[in-house]
């Protein structure tokens, strides 16, 4: 039974995969283990709990697989500092050491992570064909189009290409520095958010303006073609050469410095958000179009960061010319250990595939669980106030009539999930009919912006009741976004808002279900199935006949800054440092009013402990 | 030691920059594109074997440039540098992290 284990590291969003005779048994981001978010050290404790999930050790590891070409990326680096001295000098001296001692001797690097118990050579796979292998061979399709967009792997940033079987072929690519997850986060750096975390804000931010800057950014930018490619002006960035994301010809171009992070958001950030996210929009379409140009295919996969921009999955799900799109849960880099892992075991193997009805990643809860057990111990050693609630039928019960009470709970079921979602393994939840609920779980439980959408879970059955996707459409990874159906809107909520600016809108109720619908009546869906996840979805379904209504507020585990929960320590701490109602772990329910009083210290402390981003 | 030889070097950059400029080598496509599409079709699908090298089949430096150079006069530098083998018992770090002040966004892409 071939075992291969799978490598993202060094960038941002290092992670772990196992494969063990071509089925996943385990994958895991660092991130979840070390607390510190978009972690790029060597995913050690990531690979560690990979090899304790199958039961092995690293010696029993045949292959293992990197997703990306440390040399080929080398030879990016050197070019674009070429191309960009002398200004590039101080960058280059930043750079390179790094380079020099560890990245261009990842072999050794490895061996010396894996204890020197790998005999065997390592595998490298391009980053994009790791990308596009995470797309295509856990999708359910036996052939389809293939796209990936991210920032940049080794030079493409861009890829079109064909997967059938157990092969896939990447034909066309866009080469850095010319890079539409670039484009993105160069705003998101304009905007004062976080590049690699704040793409999401950016997103949030864009119904609340108006695209007036888009024209502008088409004319000097990007110039995109009919056919989807583009071309980037590189005077008006500064990642080339420089340590910014923009220069000043940018800065000038737009009136003015980047906004300082944390400051007051204005109305010309939202129209910033609104203008690049049109543009985003547009490539992403034409080059899904393209994409089915050169393959004739009716199916399409996508992977990548840019992929996670649901607001432009949903507009190719609707505009495009494929009939079914799937989209890997874990587009970002953490993916790529999935991919490459799979590119071992299909293209270096050989070994034959044949798709699941689904797909093959098991609703992505692929991490670590936790039994009740393990959790009460935990529980009883950091002198919670607990109740073992062991039969089902009853726990769901008193989750329901706490969510129905408008309390918010955190949700701590099974097995971790994989990529930045979550999925209603590690979840907060809330009541999505309550105008109260978005203010409140943004601010008081979560600590971010007020302005930020949330998602809901919704039986699948019941989605086409509340949203424009067809009926027995499927969104089961939340990359899906869709707009409210028109008769769930309330009547006047769209003239209500057209009189107000910005984040005002956001005190108008739009829907029957306001806390998951967003100023522009979008909602970023979850749908749920007995098949995926089977506790999720009885709550959801338990919550539907008490209420009517078939769906929850489902948002990330976590505060503002922190990786989502992975251990029941984990949620206790987020649990107890926040305004969080009650808390699920397992079989066992949790009450705040019933906790000791945390200490004030505690609190800030755990607030403190993570960077915002 | 390292900084002193890395500014030793840097000169190479910018003499391979002259020369691509002169030459009219444009490596990073940076200069206004003509009418037409901008998709670069991509190298052969690598083989069986390729996966084994850190160097890409299909994603090399494309165009002829300079860059050559000084990209392999620091891989063989970085020889010197070659991390050593674990010894037995020895708790894992990496043998380099990055330098404090990268900002993330930057640090990704190199």
């Amino acid at each position: 039974m071939p075992t291969i284990l799978g490598l993202s590291a060094f960038y941002h969003d290092s992670a772990a995969v196992l494969l063990q005779d071509g089925r996943i048994v385990a994958a895991a981001q660092e991130e979840r283990f070390t607390r510190k978010k978009h972690d790029h050290h060597f995913p050690e404790h990531a690979v560690a709990y990979c090899l304790k999930e199958a039961g092995l050790t690293a010696a029993d590891l045949d292959h293992v697989a990197f997703y990306d070409r440390p040399r080929a990326k080398f030879s990016r680096l050197v070019e674009t500092l070429t191309a960009a001295a002398p200004s590039s000098f101080s960058t280059y001296l930043k750079a390179m050491p790094l380079w020099l001692q560890s990245k261009l001797h990842l072999p050794r690097e490895f061996d010396r992570a894996l204890g020197g118990a790998h005999r065997g050579r390592y595998i490298f796979t391009d980053h994009h064909e790791a990308h596009a292998a995470s797309a295509f061979f856990p999708s359910p399709f036996e052939e389809a189009a293939i796209l990936t967009l991210d920032g940049a792997g080794e030079w493409s940033t861009t890829t079109l290409g064909h997967g059938r079987g157990n092969r896939i072929s990447l034909t066309h690519e866009i080469r850095f520095p010319h890079s539409l997850g670039l484009l993105y986060s160069a705003f998101t750096y304009y905007t004062g958010f976080r590049v690699n975390s704040g793409e999401y804000k950016v997103m949030g931010l864009a119904p609340y303006g108006e695209p007036r800057f888009a024209s502008l950014i088409r004319e000097h930018l990007i110039h995109v073609r009919d056919d989807g490619s583009f071309w980037m002006d590189q005077d008006y960035f500064d990642y080339c050469g420089g340590v910014t994301m923009t220069s000043e010809k940018f800065h000038r171009l737009f009136g003015g410095p980047p906004r300082d992070p944390e400051s007051l958001l204005t109305q010309r950030e939202m129209d910033l958000a609104a203008s690049v996210q049109v543009v985003c929009e547009e490539v992403m379409l034409k080059c899904a179009r393209q994409a089915h140009a050169i393959t004739r295919s009716r199916n399409l996969v996508m992977a990548g960061g840019v992929a996670l921009n649901c607001v432009g999955n949903g507009r190719i799900l609707r505009e495009g010319p494929f009939e079914h799109i799937w989209i890997q849960p874990a587009a970002g880099d953490a993916g790529g250990a999935l991919g490459a892992a799979q590119l071992a075991w299909h293209h270096v193997l050989r070994q034959p595939r044949t798709p699941d009805a689904g797909d093959s990643l098991r609703g992505s809860y692929l991490g670590p669980s936790f039994g009740n057990a393990e959790i009460r111990t935990t529980l009883t050693a950091r002198k919670a106030v607990f109740h073992a609630e062991d039969d089902e039928s009853r726990l769901l019960e008193r989750v329901v009539e706490l969510l129905m009470a408008e309390k918010v709970v955190g949700w701590f079921q099974g097995r971790m999930e994989f990529g930045p979602r979550a999925l209603g393994a590690r979840s907060i939840l809330g009541d999505p009919r309550s105008p109260k609920t978005q203010q409140v779980m943004n601010v008081k439980i979560k600590f971010r912006e007020s302005f930020r959408p949330f998602a809901p879970s919704v039986l699948r059955e019941h989605c086409h009741e509340f949203f424009d996707l067809a009926h027995g459409a499927d969104s089961p990874y939340m990359l899906i976004v869709a707009p409210v159906r028109e008769d769930r809107r309330l009547p006047d909520s769209a003239a209500r808002m057209s009189d107000l600016q910005g984040i005002d809108k956001l005190n108008v109720p739009r829907s029957t279900v306001p806390a998951v619908t967003h100023v522009d009546f979008s909602a970023r869906i979850q749908t749920v199935s007995p098949e995926a996840n089977g506790r999720y979805y009885r709550l959801i379904k338990r919550f539907y006949e008490r209420s009517g209504c078939p769906m929850l507020v489902n948002t990330s585990f976590n505060i503002r800054g922190e990786p989502i929960v992975c251990t029941p320590d984990d949620a206790l701490r987020c649990f107890l440092g926040t305004d969080m109602d009650a808390l699920v772990l397992e079989d066992t329910l949790l009450l705040k009013s019933e906790q000791p009083e945390p200490r004030g210290q505690d609190v800030a402390d755990y607030k403190r402990s993570f960077v915002l981003d | 030691m390292t900084t002193l030889l890395l500014t030793l070097l840097y000169p190479l950059l910018l003499a391979a920059r002259l020369f691509n400029a002169l030459s009219g080598r444009d490596p990073l496509r940076r200069g206004r594109p003509a009418a037409g599409s901008l998709w670069v079709e991509r190298n052969a699908t690598p083989s069986d074997a390729s996966y084994f090298s850190e160097v890409s089949p299909s994603e090399n430096r494309g165009r002829a440039s300079a860059g050559w150079l000084p990209e392999s006069i620091l891989i063989n530098l970085s020889r010197w540098y070659a991390p050593p083998r674990l010894r037995p018992n020895e708790k894992f770090s990496a043998a380099a992290d990055r330098e404090q002040g990268i900002p993330d966004e930057m640090y990704t892409l190199w």
